[in-house]
């Protein structure tokens, strides 16, 4: 487990008191939960008075976890298709559950009278972050400490597939942060930049 | 697989159907009217799918199984057997009765309104209207790093806080 962030939310119109960003997280068991003089009672009880907090946890590299070349679907030149493995491992089911814990604890000291959790919401946005992973040992990394890649002496490579970790935190400032470092390193050397 | 469903395929009985559905789905209760009051099953459908195509042909093959059946066992049927049919039904249902002004009005929500964005470089109120104070004053507090000393850290550690 390390890192995660919560981001508070609003609950949106009254469409979100019988279901969340597709979730279903207010449908229970039983229609009538949801549905008949329980719907009017949970517009009345919801609508307006919700918060939703989502929790963004950081999700650890695994060489399990990895883009590679689809061997059969291609693109219309015959070129191979990007194919994604990709599988929520068990610490981040650890890290959102001890995560979710401790926001239900939140809300219910703040007074809340019902509280749902999602474990994960498939309608959701992802943060496509590695595969260049950044590091100083050429066998386990693909890039070193200034985003410059082992193998390539004048390739750089600046977005979030160099992070080693997501993070646990939403990526674009630290995104934003490397391109101007990796820039002004790129510059102060480019004198002594090797071509490959 | 059922193919694609067009409009036409909603047919006054199913429309009748819909609505009995619909009425199961969102009665009548206290000041709030029922759906099928609202004109549910007529153009306030016909609205409702035009904003979500993707909604009629899982609604269309729902309703046609529910043949002979009152709204309540309707419903209940299509819950347990065809969630997909259901989600589809019950998200038309609810969404075209949010739309009507009548029931806007009854629950206070005016819809999407076009709201003043604040000034990204004005402070905000929280920092200065003392709601902060405390934590201000309180100063930061860390969880140590591991294997840093605690020297190290320019604040409170969290666990030392009474």
């Amino acid at each position: 487990m390390r890192g995660a962030k919560w981001a508070v939310l609003p609950n949106g119109g009254p469409l979100s008191v019988s279901s969340i960003a597709g979730s279903k997280v207010f449908a229970g068991s039983a229609l009538k939960e949801t549905w008949g003089e329980n719907y009017h009672r949970n517009l009345e009880q919801r609508l307006g008075r919700c918060m939703v907090v989502a929790i963004i946890g950081e999700d650890l590299p695994y060489e399990t976890n990895r883009v590679v070349l689809d061997d059969k679907l291609t693109d219309t030149d015959g070129i191979p298709a990007p194919k994604i493995h990709y599988r929520v491992d068990e610490n981040c089911r650890r890290l959102l559950t001890f995560h979710e814990g401790k926001v239900e604890e939140l809300l219910v000291a703040c007074g809340a009278v019902e509280t749902m959790i999602v474990h994960q919401i498939r309608d959701s946005g992802w943060h496509l972050l590695g595969t260049a992973c950044m590091g100083d040992e050429p066998s386990r990394s693909v890039v070193d400490r200034w985003c410059r890649a082992h193998d390539v002496p004048n390739l750089y490579i600046i977005d979030g597939s160099v992070f080693t970790t997501s993070g646990g935190v939403n990526p674009t400032a630290t995104i934003m942060s490397l391109a101007m470092r990796t820039s002004r390193h790129i510059a102060s050397g480019r004198r002594d930049q090797e071509a490959a | 697989m059922m193919k694609e469903a067009k409009m036409r395929d909603l047919t006054p009985d199913l429309r009748q159907r819909f609505a009995a559905i619909a009425d199961h789905l969102i009665p009548a209760c206290g000041k709030m009217p029922s759906a099928s009051s609202v004109g549910i099953a007529g153009a306030v459908l016909d609205q409702v799918v035009q904003a979500r195509p993707d909604l009629l042909t899982p609604i269309v093959r729902g309703l046609r199984a529910c043949e002979g059946m009152a709204g309540a066992a309707a419903a209940e049927s299509l819950h347990h057997d065809d969630p997909e049919a259901f989600d589809a039904l019950s998200t038309a249902a609810s969404g075209g009765y949010l739309m009507q002004p009548v029931v806007r009005e009854l629950i206070g929500y005016p819809g999407q309104e076009r709201v003043e964005s604040p000034d990204p470089y004005a402070t905000p109120s929280y920092v200065t209207d003392g709601t902060l104070k405390r934590v201000f004053d309180r100063g930061p507090v860390y969880v140590p790093t591991p294997g840093r000393k605690r020297e190290a850290h320019g604040g409170t550690i969290a666990k030392d806080l009474k």
